[in-house]
């Protein structure tokens, strides 16, 4: 990656994250409510033997993303143990936690230099897909990792081991942190994507910052 | 511009770059996920974290009566308990994970990395001890503060650090025309 002017990146990096997490904060909502069909695809992905519903729910502070998670039959956790059919679950995600990943790559899109307009733009541009795909590898893990720890929680009262599912592992990782890796490394590819376009001569009135400062 | 590599071979770089980046985190977070969570509930935490952001929350405010116990902050007010990623150690593996991957010496790197260890502490210390006094004065303020507002804060703290490193032994050097 290219060296940008450092205070001129701190104060724009800074900027963009004071804006975007208000944004966020203020009016995140509607954007998790308008990925809900995204994200309960892909949560009936991991929940394949589960009838999955997903709802959102206004709470103080922050709504909250909640799966209604029931098993079409009867689910074997180990041994002779089981849970019948009709077993109703729950997981729930916070909307400004799955809003996390997003902040962190737009205020780097966002605050990162760019030598035009142009390449501002293609950043911008490439961060629309890696939102979305940065949505439908966190908030459904979550969600179905709830599901996955209070089947666990069953496996253990009935003495059973049950290995630990993958999307369990993958959403321990995410919740230590993996999902700021995952934006992070988005946004490095997003802002390497502004940088195939020619650089050119810097514009007058470009948003980028001034070389050397 | 001249000497700058074309723009396909910067965009394989940075692919590289992720790719490497991506690898060592999932290494440092499998690495930490391997010690025993007593050893970092009443050796690191306690000794690292716990005693030292007690004793400083004592010393701003005595009213407070802030005791550490194992890993938590306990007040007549307030408990703060510390568990596994409460530490700084994610925000510390994204900025070793990215300093490894990035092209310098190994020694400019070893300083980098100790420089980001050095002050995600002291940033993470910092952190806990303002969520004390949010639980204890403003418990409704958390949830924003704890989920949302510091973590991003703390990226955007550990990318400008990340890029101050990087742009360091260039410093003096003829600023190119384009960033």
């Amino acid at each position: 990656m290219a060296a940008p002017g450092l205070p001129a990146l701190a104060v724009r990096l800074g900027l963009a994250w004071v804006i975007l997490a208000l944004i966020g904060f203020f009016a995140g909502s509607p954007l998790i409510r308008a990925s809900l069909p995204l994200t309960a695809a892909v949560t009936g992905a991991l929940l394949p033997d589960m009838q999955c519903e997903l709802t959102l729910i206004e709470k103080p502070y922050t709504d909250q993303v909640q799966l209604t998670a029931t098993n079409d039959g009867p689910l074997l956790l180990g041994g002779a143990a089981t849970v019948p059919a009709g077993q109703v679950m729950r997981g729930t995600a916070n909307v400004i936690h799955a809003l996390v990943p997003l902040v962190i790559l737009f205020t780097i899109v966002l605050g990162w230099p760019a030598a035009n307009l142009k390449q501002r733009l293609v950043m911008i541009l490439a961060g629309i897909p890696a939102a979305a795909l940065l949505l439908a590898v966190t908030t459904p893990f979550q969600l179905a990792g709830h599901v996955q720890i209070y089947l666990q929680q069953l496996a253990g009262q009935a003495g059973v081991a049950r290995a630990e599912p993958l999307s369990l592992t993958y959403m321990i990782f995410l919740e230590s942190g993996g999902r700021w890796m995952l934006a992070v490394a988005l946004a490095v590819l997003c802002v390497g994507a502004g940088q195939l376009l020619p650089a050119g001569k810097r514009p007058a009135a470009a948003d980028a910052a001034p070389p050397g400062d | 511009m001249a000497d700058s590599p074309p723009a396909g071979a910067r965009f394989t770089d940075e692919l590289r770059f992720v790719g490497l980046f991506a690898l060592v985190y999932v290494i440092l977070h499998s690495l930490y996920f391997a010690i025993p969570d007593d050893i970092l509930r009443d050796r690191i935490y306690y000794h690292g974290v716990t005693t030292i952001s007690a004793d400083i929350i004592n010393a701003v405010a005595p009213s407070e009566k802030v005791r550490a116990i194992s890993n938590q902050i306990r007040s007549p007010r307030a408990a703060l308990e510390i568990v596994r990623g409460c530490d700084g150690s994610g925000v510390v593996f994204l900025l070793a994970a990215a300093i490894i991957a990035f092209s310098a010496s190994i020694g400019y790197k070893l300083v980098g990395i100790l420089g980001a260890a050095l002050l995600i502490y002291v940033v993470n210390l910092a952190r806990i001890i303002g969520l004390y006094f949010v639980v204890a004065h403003r418990g409704e303020w958390f949830t924003p503060l704890h989920t949302y507002f510091i973590p991003t804060l703390l990226i955007i703290i550990a990318v400008t650090y990340f890029s101050s490193w990087a742009m360091w032994p260039l410093r003096g050097a003829t600023a190119p025309a384009n960033e």
